[in-house]
Formats: structure tokens, sequence, C-alpha cells
């Protein structure tokens, strides 16, 4: 008991136990927002993915184009069509790329003509790589990552 | 690529070790005494624990959940200081249990094929648990005087079925509303021009709740029963929308008014809960005791090793929030009472970027009986409803409850782990 230290050392320590649960706290609030932070960056950047126009047929479109594909992108002769096809080969509402399960897929929508990756036609949803041949009608392209 | 160090975890770390170690140095100069030898062990080894920990799981889950296991610890080490100051002669066994439960978080999180496994064999987990609740009716003890024969012993030790039973219910409601919840959202059973919620879907849970009810109820275990009542609700909820909600609550009142009517000690416990102070010498003892104990501690706190617990029976296991209020005061009983709010928030972040239906509503599941547990027997300590017997998740003294609950966070690290990088978000 002699060597009991003073009030002040204990105050100092009850502060300390009290501040110490706080910053914990607060550093779990800090790591919470980084994370969330961290995964709108991760979803606003991952689809930079592109689909280079090889053979534009009829439409306006130049070979070498780059379309920018947004999360889901319809491709058609509609105008309401996020990419527009001019092309009577065309349905109205073709084929559309999707993002799902970080992965990017095609799929036909009911199209006349039928859509094509690397000249087989697209019956259901088909998952995308790098350098797959599209065929939409008469307008060819290319998916590049 | 992201990096695959747990650097955020590394980080958060300290925090609960450097919390231990301020405290056992205050509760050391409180008490004037030489160095206790059990304290320093229990804090070396929650450190050792705590890193070992933090390298397996770098090692072999280094996508789970970073914060899970630093919010966890900071609950141990507050319960450890809070067993080293309420019984120091049982800081020793806590310490062990702590360490039983960290082996058993390991052999969930990493012994499990995938996470989604366990649905697959959701009757054997009910009829296990259904088992065990018999077991427990049928051989159970009373070891510590509590007036209910809720455990079952082997050799020394005792265990309380009812906290396992709580991770299976969840495993089981969990793999049941998955596969259709669709059918109990949306098909509608017509009769004539009346349209009824698809009763024979919910037959099985029916009948599954007021089994596990009933036992419960026979065992006045009524803290367990609205526990695993509201899990069940707020995991229908999570599964179909709000089309059940307002049926659960009419059913909880009911329940509520039936047990009133049929059991003695639940009108003792509304009664002192309503008014104590005509029963301050016997029956409302224990509560107007921590109302005096909260008073005691204002808003700073009387300081740890300050105060005076011993006048709280029961206090390490039941009433854990009079000593933390007191001594704490009320901005350490807020500090605490905001880490389960930091783990109920991690548990629902990971159910909503859960692989699967059933992992999404096993989550939630558990971060809804962490969370609500800790909301009862708070809510009980303070008299804001009747008090319960149930445990404070991490910081009660008792080894059934800290391994049920590491199972849990277990099970949570294992499907955060499992959570797709970049994939799409729950609604």
């Amino acid at each position: 008991m002699n060597d009991l230290p003073s009030d002040a050392v204990i105050l100092v320590l009850r502060i300390a136990v009290i501040a110490l649960l706080y910053l914990f706290l607060f550093s779990i609030v800090v790591l919470t927002q980084r994370e969330l932070r961290a995964e709108v960056a991760a979803r606003s950047t991952s689809p930079r993915s592109r689909l280079i126009v090889i053979d534009p047929g009829p439409t306006p479109h130049v070979p070498g184009q780059a379309i920018t594909l947004e999360p889901v992108t319809r491709f058609g002769r509609a105008d309401s069509s996020t990419v527009v096809l001019d092309d009577d080969f065309v349905s109205t509402a073709h084929a559309m790329v999707l993002l799902k399960e970080d992965r990017w897929w095609i799929r036909d929508e009911g199209s006349t003509n039928g859509t094509y990756v690397n000249g087989v036609r697209v019956e259901r949803d088909v998952p995308l790589a790098e350098g797959d041949e599209l065929q939409i009608g008469q307008v060819r392209l290319k998916m590049a990552i | 690529m992201a990096t695959r160090l747990r650097t955020s975890e590394l980080a958060l770390l300290p925090f609960p070790i450097l919390l231990l170690g301020g405290a056992a140095l205050l509760l050391h100069y409180a008490r004037g005494s030489e160095w206790d030898s059990v304290d320093l062990a229990a804090a070396l080894l929650f450190t050792v624990i705590l890193l070992v920990l933090h390298v397996v799981l770098t090692w072999r889950l280094p996508r789970a959940d970073q914060a899970l296991l630093p919010i966890v610890a900071a609950l141990c080490a507050f319960g450890l200081i809070a067993v080293s100051r309420l019984e120091p002669a049982l800081t020793s066994r806590q310490s062990l249990w702590i360490l039983v439960g960290v082996v058993a978080l390991l052999v969930t999180a990493l012994g499990l094929p995938r996470a989604d496994w366990l649905g697959r064999y959701r009757y054997t987990w009910l009829f296990g648990g259904l088992g065990l609740l018999v077991a427990t009716m049928v051989m159970g003890v009373d070891p510590n005087g509590s007036g209910m024969r809720l455990w079952l012993g082997f050799g020394g030790y005792y265990f309380q079925p009812s906290e396992i039973l709580k991770v299976v219910m969840a495993v089981f409601f969990a793999s049941y509303l998955a596969e259709k919840r669709s059918l109990l959202a949306h098909a509608p059973l017509r009769l004539g021009r009346l349209t009824l919620p698809p009763l024979p879907y919910l037959a099985p849970l029916g009948i599954m709740w007021a089994l596990s009810m009933g036992l419960l109820v026979w065992q006045r275990d009524l803290g367990a029963a609205l526990l695993f009542y509201l899990v069940f609700l707020a995991m229908l909820y999570a599964a179909t929308g709000p089309r059940y909600v307002g049926i659960g609550v009419v059913l909880l009142v009911l329940g509520a008014i039936i047990s009133y009517g049929l059991f003695d000690h639940v009108q003792l416990r509304t009664r002192v809960w309503l008014d104590p102070w005509p029963y301050a010498a016997d029956d409302a003892y224990q509560i107007v005791q921590a109302l005096y104990a909260y008073a005691a501690g204002g808003v700073a706190g009387a300081g740890l090793g300050f105060g005076y617990p011993e006048y709280v029976p029961a206090i390490h296991t039941d009433f854990v929030l009079a000593a933390l209020g007191e001594e704490l005061g009320l901005i350490g009983s807020l500090g605490i009472v905001a880490l389960y709010l930091a783990l109920v928030h991690r548990a629902f972040r990971i159910a909503l970027r859960a692989p699967s239906d059933f992992t999404m509503l096993l989550a939630a599941g558990l971060g809804t009986i962490l969370g609500l547990q800790a909301f009862i027997i708070l809510a009980g300590n303070l008299r804001v409803i009747p008090i319960t017997g149930i445990t404070l998740p991490f910081l009660s003294y008792g080894g059934s409850s800290i391994l049920a609950n590491f199972v849990m966070v277990g099970l949570l690290l294992r499907i955060s782990s499992e959570s797709p990088t970049k994939g799409p978000v729950h609604g």
C-alpha cells in the first residue's frame, strides 16, 4: 500500500480507458466509411469495357470506333436503344450486353436474324471474353474488356 | 488486385489489448495489492489468442470481414475486466472459455466445405437441437441455485443447451426460408373469396416454433423463448417482407398475456418492473440495487475498482451492466452499447453482401440474435423491460454462451469471406 499512486495517475488511467474505447469506435466508423467508398469506386470503374466496331455494315459507325458498355446496353433499330443500329437486318430490339456477377454477358432478345458470338448463334445468355467477335445484323463488333 | 493482408484488422487489434491492459492497471491500483498473476496470464493469453487468430485468418480467410474480430475482442476484453473485477476466482475459467470459443470459431470458419453446406442438413441440425432440449428436460440440472434446470453437466462442467439451440434454429430458419421464400412471399391460399397466407408452407415453421416455445416455457426460460420468437419473426421479415409482421406481433402480445396468466414468476417480474420500490427489500432487491449503482456511477463513473458491485446479486452473469454503469459511468456504458451496435451493423453488412439467399438470411439471423440478446438483457438491467435471465453476449460470465457466440462469429467470418468481390449487392 505504500506505493499507492496519486489520484492524478488514476484519473489519467480512467480517461485513457474511456478514450481508447471511443477511439476504437471511431476507427471502426472510419474503416466502414473507407470500405463503402472503395465499393462505390469499384462499381463505377469496373465497366470500362468497350466494343470496337470492325465492320459497321450500313450504319454510320466507323471501323475502329469504340462503344463504351453500360451495365445494360441495348442494341436495336429502335430509337430507344442504347446503341441504335440502323440496319434492315437488325430487329427493333435485337440484343443486349449486360453486366452480371462481375462479367459481361450477351443476350439475344428474340431477334429475327439472330446474334452471333464467334460465329455461334446466341440461344441463352453467353459470357463474353476479351477478343470475342459479335455479329448483330450486318454489324460486326469486337469485345475489349 | 487488392492486398491480401488484413491491415485494417491488424490496426484495430491493439485497441482491445490496450483496453484490457489499462483496465487491469486500474484494477491493480484500486486493489492496492501485488500484481495478480492470474490477471497477467489472462491478458497475455488474450493477446496471444488475438494475434494467432489474426495470422490464421490472414492465411486461410484473407477476405473475411476485418472489423468483426476487433469488435468481439473489445467486448471480450470488457468481459474479462468485469469477471476479474467481480469474481476474480473465475478469471482463469473465463479466459479458458475464450480460448475454447476461439477454437470453436476456427473449426466453424475453416471446417465448413462451404457456408451453404450447412443449409443442406437442416433437419439434422433441427433434430439435434431438439434432442439437446429434450435431454435438458430429462437430465437437466441446476448447478447455481437459479431455480431453473437449464444445464447439462459433464464431469464438473455445465453446459446450457439453449445457447447452442439458438444457432441451430438460425441455421434451420435460414435454410427453410431461403427455399420457400418466394412461395411464402407471394403464393396466396384461396378459400372462397378469402385470400389467406399460404398456411401449408408455414405449418412446419409454426409447429417447430410452437414445439421449441412450449419446451422453453415449460422450462421457464422465458428470456430464451422471447429471443427465439423475435429472431424467428425478424428472419421471416428479412425473407418475405412486411407480410407477416402484423400477425407476428399479435401472436407475441397474445403469448405475453398467456404467459402472464400462467406463470407466477412472470407476474412477479412484471410487478417488480412496473414498481420495484415496495419490494425493494426482497423480490426487487436486485433491480433496485442496480438502479442505485447507475445513480452512484453518474456520467463519468466511479472508476474501475472504485464502485460497490457486491450489493447487486448475480452481477457477473445477469447484471454486468450494473457494474459497468457504476464504475465506467454513462460514458463507458454507452460506448459498450455502441460496440454491440457496430457488431450488429457488421453482421447486416455481411448479410447484404452474402453469396446466396441462405447465407444472407443466416447472417441476418445471427446479427439479430446478437443484437436482440444484448438489447433484452441491457434493457432488463435498466428496467426498460422486465428482467429475463439471458446472458450479455461476450460480456457475461458463462461458458456455453461464449462458445455459442464464438461459433456465430465464425459463421459470419466464413460467410463474409465467400461474398463476391464486386458483384451485385442484395436490395
